[in-house]
């Protein structure tokens, strides 16, 4: 994610600023995917 | 405690999904008068999603029982840059023929300093966490 990050910041290509959008969306989705509320209160 | 002090960063992030929401509202009423950038409207469900997973991960904090104020800032700090994140997305005031792509380009490097240092504010607070709150999905499709 900080790799992406860092591409955005340097990049005014507007295909890559796409791209990096992307997969940030399909970052943070299989993130909360990953993510477990049950287990956070359980702990 | 954490009732007391989570309230201060619950309205901040409140503060950050309101103004992505009532950009995108205003984008949305304005469609034919303004130049509409698709990646702009993406980052916009990015902060939204970014800022769900923060907020379904700060239960976890509920356990701490030794609050620092030091912590206390790290927190709202945390919440504040958010807010700064989607305030860069849209402006208060969008007159008509404005050009949404010509606005991300101009705050490009900002708004990606700012994500930058929230993804690294991340870092100690997820390494406080481990992986106790992840579920093991890759292990339970292996059944």
């Amino acid at each position: 994610m900080i790799a992406l990050g860092l591409t955005g910041f340097l990049s005014r290509n507007r295909r890559v600023q796409s791209v990096v959008a992307l997969l940030v969306l399909l970052t943070l989705i299989a993130y909360l995917n990953f993510t477990s509320l049950e287990r956070i209160v359980v702990r | 405690m954490f009732d007391y002090l989570g309230v201060l960063v619950s309205v901040i992030f409140g503060l950050a999904l309101t103004h992505l929401l009532t950009g995108l509202s205003r984008v949305i009423q304005m469609r034919s008068h303004v130049r509409v950038y698709w990646v702009q409207l993406l980052w916009t469900l990015n902060i939204i999603l970014y800022i769900l997973g923060l907020w379904w991960g700060m239960y976890w904090w509920k356990h701490l029982q030794d609050w620092t104020v030091g912590r206390f800032l790290f927190l709202s700090g945390y919440a504040s840059v958010i807010y700064l994140l989607s305030a860069l997305l849209y402006p208060h005031e969008v007159a008509e023929g404005f050009d949404f792509e010509t606005h991300f380009e101009s705050n490009r490097r900002w708004f990606f300093g700012v994500f930058l240092l929230a993804l690294l504010l991340d870092v100690p607070e997820t390494l406080s966490k481990g992986i106790s709150h992840l579920r093991n999905t890759w292990c339970s499709c292996r059944r």
